[in-house]
Order: structure tokens, then C-alpha cells, then sequence
């Protein structure tokens, strides 16, 4: 049977279309009356979950790009941050104080990133340029988070920097030595996956730990921060957007009006909006924008970083042939750790907002790797455009499905994980090179 | 298309990217020849190789090999047709000795299917026959010495030599050498084209040959295509060739 | 063929088990089960990996097909025994065609991801079907009869049960051994090794690929309803993905592609694992040993690949008739090194 891959995906296509038809004409009205409201709702929950995806997702096309092979363990360094944010978050202060055991970690933390950094100025090693000062950072955060109170921009600085960290380091003792005495690329991969056990299993450790010994439960716990919570309406064809959290403490709470007259700014009763508002067609919280400006702050400024730097530039070069960037002067090893370090960062917040959004254990980054993964061979594995996209698309077809299954039985929403998992052998099938293969075929 | 060509190239061109490789080769191959392919470093010899063997899909023309259009045939049928490739870097089986490198590269071993390997009665004939033509093909080869050694611990020399090895075991109609004596000395090398003629003459074998040192080379092949650029640049014996202005600027101007 | 660090590490292996059985029985045939199921799959995974080069990050998934298979046919339509370990065999076979077909003429990352990505599902799937249905969700499959029933005793059908599975591991490791020493072995190294320069020989790599993921597959099934037939009882958790990495920890301890030292590295993970149970008991560590063994498997795979890739027991080269051939000629004809330069030329 020879059929080119055009005639292949087309024939996928059309039996998709068809299943897909034979699929709303089976679920009848019933369902679909319930979907078709939630419309609105679901296109704002997948901007969310696409922009956590994303945040994953872009670090595995990154490392993928410059290291070439896909890291098993990229979901357990973004644990690592989750929790390095978490625990700074809720336990520098404890009753009021300083905790003590922080304090001692703050220490440790600037005293070892003072050594690295000395020891960088002797040797001039390009990972502890990068580990001194990072080391050094985090120490101060957790000192300062001691003795004024953490806030979330402490937290998250914290996330990044751990993560990256963390990420670097499996980077330098794992990887690179592995790849210099000749890994194949399978073995590699399963170094990478030797590297989450020990991380996850590592932070299971310390839950247990804490169990034990400080009698504190630190799995499946709630991060703690408090997110607003906003509604919108469509109320005589202005959209109105208020801050429903604040109703409960004061009676007129903030809204913003967005209409054919212009945007203003007013106050609702909170009474009124309580009781007399309808349903709303939108709900959303903090971490709703928080995500989408921090997706878009890395997307321009990775743009940036491609476009208009030298540092860009040589990334590109070496992702292309890093013998070939080698022998133009370009320093390969600084520029695959900074790879591994944003990749890292970027996974920190990631880690970080999955927390916030639903809660801390230590199999949190695991449970993101799988779909990140849908994530990153939908996008083409290797390209950061198709893994926007795709971040995007499968986000969609999570939440679309999840109304649709609730919607038939609310039971159903369990199978939720299948979704994207679907989408993803769905896209091997049909089009395994994934999206970034759509333009490069032009021949 | 004449059927005193074995291997036939029409208008090929391949890109990479920005990239053009290959641009509107046309050459061709006389049955029981040994052709050269000649050209300075990057000029698109194992690309062409490639397209024809089957690693890379043209972008436009045809390969023919012996009567069948071969073009974008994956490697695997094209070896069945008889067309058979060695590489300029070699590729070992590394985990494996010398000798099942050889071993392996034999045609239709009815122990490598899943269901026939496991009666052994089955196979042990065909096994045996292979052997002794491996320890033949070796011998000619003067690896026999090194049968025991992991592919992955000897000389490049002798891994090209493994190569020639494993590409002789299946008696091929024609043999496509990328650099078949680089890395070998002088006398080593007159060795292997000395061998390469006698299969020429015994056997009738076809070649088409990428090589560098053109002082050797010319002794021994009947027919030169000089590449350039992506281009077929110049043609013809190897005396017209070397007398050829173009090709002399090209080569001076390498140098 | 002696190996010396196989040899040795064997024995002290053989003389651990033995100690266990002079101390308990029952926990020594338990521990024998446990060695069967484990070296069943860590062999499949050999025939996938040691030999052919495909990374199978998915194996515990397979082996749940074959679970499931083989508990639902048994507890809902009372399929005989025997009949339900071949069809848990063809199921999980099926599953791991299903996923051969598309990803492994891609990269070797795609084939990692997906199978990963399957093992998870198949997973999600089982906690997700009715809890009252036989599937039996999150409260797992109950009601699979005892396979060998005609035997009264208890005692005696463990010992039945237990000598079933170490015939059927006796299966496999012949089987594997058969297909590693044959002119197959050496075409699936070849794979693994260098593919292109493989088909460049004429092998249809995509083919071999295929059926060795399959049937890889089709061992992993059987594996899981020997399983289910141990336990009578499954729950969907026990197949977490650390059981897939237990197993690749076995087969890179022990030496890829060479099925003894597979066997070897199995009995050493099991072992170790047994004796930190054991150890728990009796010393305090402030550490969690379950969570701390699982460090361990990631550290060792780290360390293995880094310092020892090659295994305890190193593979060893492929025997068929081919070698008495070499072993033959070779010294009789070996003339050209005395000879010197160049003598068979007819100029
Ligand atoms: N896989 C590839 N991707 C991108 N460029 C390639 C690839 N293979 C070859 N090239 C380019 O094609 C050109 C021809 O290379 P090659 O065929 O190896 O030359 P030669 O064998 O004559 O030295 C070179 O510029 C090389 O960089
Ligand atoms: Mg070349």
C-alpha cells in the first residue's frame, strides 16, 4: 500500500471529520445545549491551560534543539521550582518569626554561591559563572523572605532560579559527560529519565521528611495564594468585568465596563451582583493573566533574543551544527547552558503556576511531562512557533472535550488525560512530523 | 535511454534549505565500468550518492539503476536490485566483531526471520555457505586477521575496508565507493584499486567511484565526471579529463 | 563462554535465594514468582532494546494489557487458563503493533514519547472504567479464578503455579536465546547500531522493527497475566511507570543483549529490593526506603550508562555455525600477514 503522506492525512482528515459529525449527530441536542453556552468559558480556560502548557513545553523544544533528545526529566525540574516557590511561600515566616530552618537554607545558599562565585573568577568555568551568582540570589531571597514576609514575587524568582539550577546541573553532570563519551541518543533519554526518578523520588523524600520531623504535610496541599476572582457578563452589549472576590469584603467592589461608548472604570453593589446579576459568561482569576503576560513577556522576549542578539544568533548556529558553530568561534558549551538554564527557568514558573492552579505533590511535573510532551510532538518537536501552537490546540481540544464529556456525564470527566494523549496518536498517525511540518513541505 | 548504461542520473537537484547541492546532474554509468566521480570537498559527491542509493529524495529528476526507475526508492530495495553503497565515513555495526559485520551484510540469510531463526536446521546450510564466502571475501580483503575484533576498535583504514567487505557480499551488479581508499596509504590504496579492477574484469561488476587522489585513481577507471559546485562540470576518459582547463582552474583554485 | 563477574555474581545470587529458602518457603517461592514475572519482562525488553535499539518507556503498560486481558476473560466470561494467557499475549501484542506501526520509522524520541505516553493512558483508561463493572475502576478487578483449581491444597498449587511461571521464563529465554545466536541477532544489532548503514545491507529495518515491538509486546502481555493469575486481584496503580524503569534498570545492569546478564541484573534488583524490605525492619534510617530505592534506580541508571554502559556481563558476540567456519580456515589461511605485500593479484 503506497500512499504519500498528503493522500495519508487527508483520508485521516476525512475520517476525523466524519467521526467527528457521527459524534454530534450521536450526542444529540441534549448535550450540545449544554456545551454551547460554556463557548465562551472554554476558549478562556484553554488560553490558561495553553499558557502552562506552553510554559512547559517551550523548554523541552528548547533543550531538544540544542541537546537532541527529549528530556524525561524537564517535568520534575519544574517540581523543583514549584516547591522551592511553595515552601519559601508559606514557611519563611512561621507564627510571625523567622523560621529558623529557612534562615539556616538562606545561609547556606549565599555562603555556597559566594565560594562559586569566587571560584568562577579563578577558573573562569563557564557553569559556575552561571551557578555562583544563581546560588547567590536564592540565599538573599530566602534571607530577605525571612525577615519581611514572602510575597509571590519572591516565590517565583525563587522557581526560576531553582529550577534553573537544577536544570543546568543535570545538564553538566549528566548529559554532557554522557554525550562526550559517545551516548547514543536512547541512552541519553534514559539517563534523562534516571535523572527525574531521582528528583521526584528525591522530593518525596523530603515530604516524608517534613511529615516526620516538623509533623508539617507538604503534599497535595493548596499553594496558599489567595487569587481574585473575576466575572464578566454582557449586560445591554457592554462587557462588564468585575472583581467578584472583593464582594465579600466590602460592599461596592471594582468592575470595568467595555462598550461601543469607550472603557470606564465603575463600581457595582455587590449585593446587586450577587443576586440580580445573571449567570456570568466568563470566569477567571489572577493567575488567568498572570500566565498570559508572562507567555507573552517570553515570547517577545525570545523574539528578541533570536532576532536582534548576537547570543541569538549563535544559539541558532549551534542548534543548526554545533561543529560547524564551533569552528566559526562560537562558545558551544556557554550557549547550550544557557539553553538549559532558561529552559529551566521557564519550567520553574510553569511548575509554579500548575501549583498555584491546582496543587503541590511531587508527581505535579511528571503528570505535565506526558502532555507536554503531545505537546512538543504536535508542534513538531524542535520548533518554538509549533509549540505555541500547538500548546494552544491541544489546550482546546482539552477543554472542549472536558465540557463535552461533562456534559454527557459528568462521571466522564475523568478521562480527561486522554484527550490530548488522543490528539497526539492521532497527529503519529497522521501527520508525525506535527505542525512545523506543514510549512517546510512546500516542494 | 541506451541500455549500455547500468546506472542512469537525469536532472537531479537537491536542496537543503537555502542549500543546492545538486543541480541538474545528468550522468550515467556504462555496464561492467569503472566510473569516477571527482570534484573538491563540498561539491555535492555524497549527496549525489545519496539520491541515487536512496537516503535522500531528489527534489526533481529521476535515478535509474538497471532498467527500474529507482528514484526515492528507500535503500533497502534498491540493495535487492543489485545497487549497493559504501560510505565515506564508515558505518560500523559497532557492537559487533568484524566478521558479523560481513556476515551480516549477506542477501536473503533465511535465518533472519523471526520464525526461521528458530530452528536452526533450517538455516544452518545457507549460514555455513555465507560463512565461508565471508571468510573468502576477508581474505581478498586481507582482513581476516581482524575477524575477531570489534568493528568499533580498528583502524579507519580497515573499516573501509569492512565496508568494501560487507558491499562484495552480496555479489552486487554495481558498486557506489564514496572514498573507498581515503585515509589508506599509497600502496594500500594502488592494492584496492588494483582488486576493484579485478572484480571489474572477473566478475563484470560496475563502479562508480568518489576519490581524491587523482594520481592513483586515473590508472584504473575507464570514464571521469567532474563535479563542481552541484554541477557536472566536465567529462570524459581520464586523459581528457586531466587535460580538461576547466577542471585544472577548479583543482588550482581548491589549492 | 564462562564470564567471570557473571559466573560469580551468580552464584552469590544462588546462594541468597538459597538462604531464603532454608529461612521461609513461602517467601522464597514468592521471591522465585517475583524473578519469573520481572526476568519474562526484563527479557522483552532486551529482544526491544538490548537487541533491536527501540526505547520501550512503556512496558508496564503492556504488561497491564496482558493483566487486564487475561483478569476479565477469567473473572467475567470464565475463560479457561491457558486460553487467557494467549490472548493476553496477542492483546498486549496488538497494542504494541498498534503503536510500532507509526512511530518507529520516526526518531528514536518519538518512540520514547509515545510509549510513555501509551503505558500512562493504559493506566488512566483502567482507573476510569466503571467501578461496577468487572474492570472494577480505582477498586481494581477481583473475581479471577485460581488457575490449577483441580489442586486442594493451597500450598501444593503455589508451588504448581510458581513451577508454571519459571517454565514459561525457561520459554523465554530460550526463545530469546534462539533469536539472539541466529543470523536474526545479528540483523537486529545491526538495526540498533547503525540503521541506515542496515538498510543500506538490504535489511527491511522498518519490519524488524515492527515485530520486535510486537512481540516484545506479546512477552510483556504474558508476563502481566501471570501476573494476574498470581495475584487474583488488580488494581490499575500497581502499574505505575517506576515499574517500566525497574525494569530497564535490570537490563542495563545486566548487560544489553545478552539474556543472561538481563537474568542477572533482574535477580540483583529483585534482590536488592527484597533486602531493603527486609532491612527496614530491623534498621532506622531517616529516610523513607521505598522512596529512597527509587532514588537509587535513577541513580544507578545514571551511573551505569556513565560508567559501565556495557552492563555487568557484557554482550557477547552471536553464535551460529559461522564461527566453527572462521575457526577453521582462519589459520590456515591467514598467509597474507607472512607474506607481505600483495600476492594474489593477477596483473
Ligand atoms: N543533510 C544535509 N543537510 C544540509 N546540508 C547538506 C546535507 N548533506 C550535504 N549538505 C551540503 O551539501 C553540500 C555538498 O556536500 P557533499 O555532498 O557532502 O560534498 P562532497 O561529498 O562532494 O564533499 C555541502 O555544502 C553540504 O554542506
Ligand atoms: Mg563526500
Amino acid at each position: 500500500m503506497h500512499l504519500s503522506s498528503r493522500a495519508k492525512l487527508l483520508i485521516g482528515l476525512a475520517i476525523v471529520v466524519v467521526l467527528a459529525a457521527y459524534v454530534y449527530q450521536a450526542l444529540g441536542p441534549s448535550v450540545w445545549s449544554k456545551v454551547t453556552p460554556q463557548i465562551p468559558q472554554i476558549f478562556i480556560d484553554t488560553l490558561l491551560l495553553g499558557n502552562l502548557y506552553f510554559l512547559i513545553a517551550v523548554g523541552i523544544t528548547m533543550t531538544f534543539t540544542v541537546a537532541k533528545f527529549a528530556n524525561f526529566a524537564h517535568g520534575d525540574v519544574a517540581t523543583v521550582g514549584a516547591y522551592a516557590a511553595y515552601l519559601l511561600y508559606n514557611f519563611a515566616v512561621l507564627s510571625g518569626a523567622p523560621n529558623g530552618f529557612a534562615v539556616q537554607v538562606g545561609l547556606v545558599g549565599v555562603v555556597s554561591g559566594i565560594i562559586l562565585t569566587l571560584a568562577y573568577l579563578k577558573t573562569k568555568n563557564s557553569t559556575l559563572m552561571v551557578l555562583g551568582p544563581a546560588l547567590l540570589v536564592m540565599g538573599a531571597v530566602v534571607l530577605f523572605a525571612c525577615y519581611t514576609g514572602a510575597n509571590l514575587w519572591e516565590a517565583t524568582i525563587e522557581a526560576m532560579l531553582a529550577s534553573a539550577v537544577v536544570s543546568l546541573l543535570s545538564h553538566v553532570l549528566v548529559y554532557k559527560p554522557l554525550s562526550n563519551r559517545g551516548a547514543s541518543l536512547v541512552q541519553l533519554m534514559v539517563a534523562s529519565i534516571g535523572v527525574a526518578l531521582f528528583i521526584r523520588y528525591a522530593l518525596y523524600e523530603m515530604t516524608w521528611y517534613s511529615r516526620q520531623y516538623f509533623k508539617q504535610e507538604i503534599t497535595y496541599q493548596n499553594f496558599g495564594v489567595q487569587l481574585s476572582n473575576f466575572q464578566a457578563w454582557i449586560i445591554n452589549g457592554t462587557l462588564v468585568i468585575a472583581n467578584t472576590t472583593a464582594s465579600f469584603a466590602s460592599e461596592y467592589i471594582p468592575a470595568i465596563k467595555i462598550g461601543a461608548g469607550g472603557i470606564a472604570f465603575t463600581k457595582l453593589n455587590a449585593l446587586d451582583v450577587m443576586f440580580k446579576f445573571p449567570q456570568p459568561v466568563l470566569s477567571f482569576t489572577d493567575l488567568y493573566i498572570w500566565s498570559t503576560l508572562t507567555v507573552l513577556a517570553v515570547i517577545i522576549g525570545m523574539t528578541l533574543l533570536f532576532k536582534k542578539t548576537k547570543i541569538g544568533k549563535a544559539w541558532r548556529a549551534v542548534a543548526n551544527n554545533p561543529v560547524l558553530a564551533a569552528a566559526c568561534g562560537i562558545d558551544v558549551d556557554s550557549v547550550v547552558n544557557l539553553a538549559w538554564l532558561v529552559a529551566g527557568a521557564l519550567a520553574g514558573i510553569g511548575g509554579l503556576f500548575w501549583a498555584i492552579q491546582t496543587q503541590i505533590y511531587p508527581e505535579l511535573g511528571w503528570m505535565i511531562l506526558l502532555n507536554a510532551f503531545a505537546v512538543a510532538v504536535l508542534g513538531g518537536l524542535g520548533s518554538f512557533w509549533g509549540t505555541f501552537a500547538a500548546s494552544y490546540i491541544l489546550a482546546f481540544a482539552e477543554q472542549f472535550g472536558v465540557s463535552v464529556l461533562a456534559a454527557i456525564n459528568p462521571q466522564y470527566t475523568g478521562y480527561r488525560f486522554m484527550i490530548p494523549f488522543s490528539v497526539f496518536l492521532l497527529v503519529l498517525y497522521l501527520k508525525p512530523e506535527g505542525l512545523a511540518g506543514i510549512k517546510t513541505r512546500k516542494a | 535511454m541506451s541500455e549500455d548504461y547500468i546506472l542512469k542520473v537525469e536532472h537531479v537537484r537537491k536542496t537543503f534549505g537555502g542549500i543546492v547541492a545538486l543541480d541538474d546532474v545528468v550522468m550515467g554509468v556504462r555496464r561492467g565500468t569503472m566510473t569516477a566521480l571527482i570534484g573538491p570537498n563540498g561539491s555535492g559527491k555524497t549527496t549525489l550518492f545519496n539520491v541515487i542509493a536512496g537516503v535522500y529524495k531528489p527534489d526533481r529528476g529521476k535515478v535509474y539503476f538497471d532498467g527500474h526507475d529507482i528514484t526515492g526508492m528507500p535503500p533497502e530495495k534498491i540493495y535487492h536490485l543489485g545497487l549497493v553503497r559504501t560510505f565515506q565515513i564508515p558505518r560500523m555495526f559497532k557492537g559487533m566483531t568484524v566478521y558479523e559485520n560481513v556476515l551480516t551484510a549477506a542477501r536473503n540469510n533465511p535465518g533472519e526471520s523471526y520464525a526461521k531463526s528458530l530452528i536452526r536446521s533450517i538455516w544452518k546450510r545457507a549460514e555455513l555457505g555465507i560463512a565461508n564466502k565471508a571468510v573468502d571475501t576477508m581474505k581478498l580483503l586481507k582482513i581476516l586477521h581482524i575477524a575477531k575484533n570489534l568493528s568499533s576498535a580498528i583502524s579507519g583504514g580497515q573499516m573501509k575496508l569492512v565496508e568494501l567487505a560487507r558491499g562484495l557480499m552480496s555479489d552486487p551488479k554495481m558498486l557506489l565507493l564514496d572514498e573507498p581508499a581515503a585515509g589508506v596509504n599509497p600502496t594500500l590504496a594502488h592494492e584496492i584499486f588494483k582488486f576493484l579492477r579485478h572484480l571489474r574484469d572477473e566478475r563484470g561488476m560496475s563502479m562508480l567511484i568518489i576519490e581524491h587522489r587523482l594520481d592513483i585513481l586515473f590508472d584504473y577507471v575507464d570514464y571521469v565526471y567532474v563535479m563542481h559546485r552541484g554541477r557536472i562540470v566536465a567529462e570524459g576518459t581520464p586523459e581528457e579529463v586531466s587535460e580538461n582547463p576547466v577542471v585544472v582552474e577548479i583543482y588550482l583554485g581548491e589549492a | 563462554m564462562v564470564d567471570k563477574t557473571g559466573l560469580i555474581l551468580g552464584i552469590i545470587v544462588a546462594g541468597i535465594i538459597a538462604a531464603f529458602a532454608a529461612v521461609n518457603v513461602s517467601y522464597t517461592l514468592d521471591l522465585i514468582f517475583f524473578l519469573a514475572f520481572y526476568a519474562i519482562a526484563a527479557l522483552s525488553l532486551n529482544l526491544e532494546y538490548g537487541y533491536a535499539g527501540l526505547s520501550n518507556f512503556g512496558k508496564v503498560g503492556f504488561i497491564a494489557v496482558g493483566a487486564y486481558t487475561a483478569g476479565v476473560l477469567s473473572a467475567a466470561y470464565g475463560v479457561p487458563f491457558p486460553l487467557c494467557l494467549i490472548a493476553a499475549a496477542i492483546a498486549a501484542a496488538a497494542v504494541g503493533a498498534f503503536i510500532a506501526i507509526p512511530t518507529v520509522k520516526l526518531r528514536e524520541d518519538y518512540l520514547g514519547m509515545s510509549t510513555i505516553i501509551i503505558g500512562e493512558m493504559i493506566r488512566i483508561l483502567l482507573r476510569n472504567t466503571p467501578t461496577n463493572s468487572v474492570w472494577g475502576g480505582v477498586f481494581g478487578l477481583r473475581g479471577i479464578k485460581p488457575p490449577f483449581d483441580f489442586i486442594t491444597n493451597t500450598f501444593e498449587r503455589t508451588i504448581a503455579y510458581v513451577g508454571l511461571s519459571v517454565v514459561l521464563f525457561f520459554f523465554t529465554y530460550i526463545l530469546l536465546e534462539r533469536w539472539g545466536n541466529s543470523p536474526l541477532g545479528r540483523v537486529l544489532k545491526s538495526i540498533r547500531d547503525d540503521e541506515l548503514a542496515s538498510k543500506s545491507i538490504g535489511k527491511f529495518t522498518y519490519r524488524y522493527k515492527l515485530l520486535a515491538l510486537t512481540l516484545g509486546s506479546a512477552l510483556a502481555g504474558l508476563a502481566g497475566a501471570l501476573y494476574a493469575f498470581y495475584f487474583l486481584y488488580l488494581n490499575p496503580d500497581t502499574f505505575l511507570p517506576l515499574v517500566t524503569f525497574l525494569i530497564w534498570v535490570m537490563v542495563i545492569i545486566g548487560g544489553m543483549a545478552n539474556n543472561a546478564g538481563v537474568v542477572l541484573g533482574t535477580a540483583i534488583v529483585i534482590l536488592i529490593n527484597r533486602l531493603t524490605q527486609i532491612a527496614k525492619d530491623y534498621i532506622h534510617l531517616p529516610l523513607e526506603p521505598n522512596y529512597f530505592q527509587a532514588m537509587l534506580v535513577g541513580l544507578l541508571i545514571i551511573l551505569f550508562l556513565m560508567f559501565r554502559p556495557q552492563g555487568l556481563v557484557p554482550e557477547k558476540p552471536v553464535r551460529t555455525p559461522a564461527w566453527r567456519v572462521l575457526e577453521e580456515r582462519a589459520p590456515k589461511e591467514i598467509d597474507y600477514l607472512k607474506e607481505g605485500e600483495g600476492g594474489e593479484e593477477n596483473e
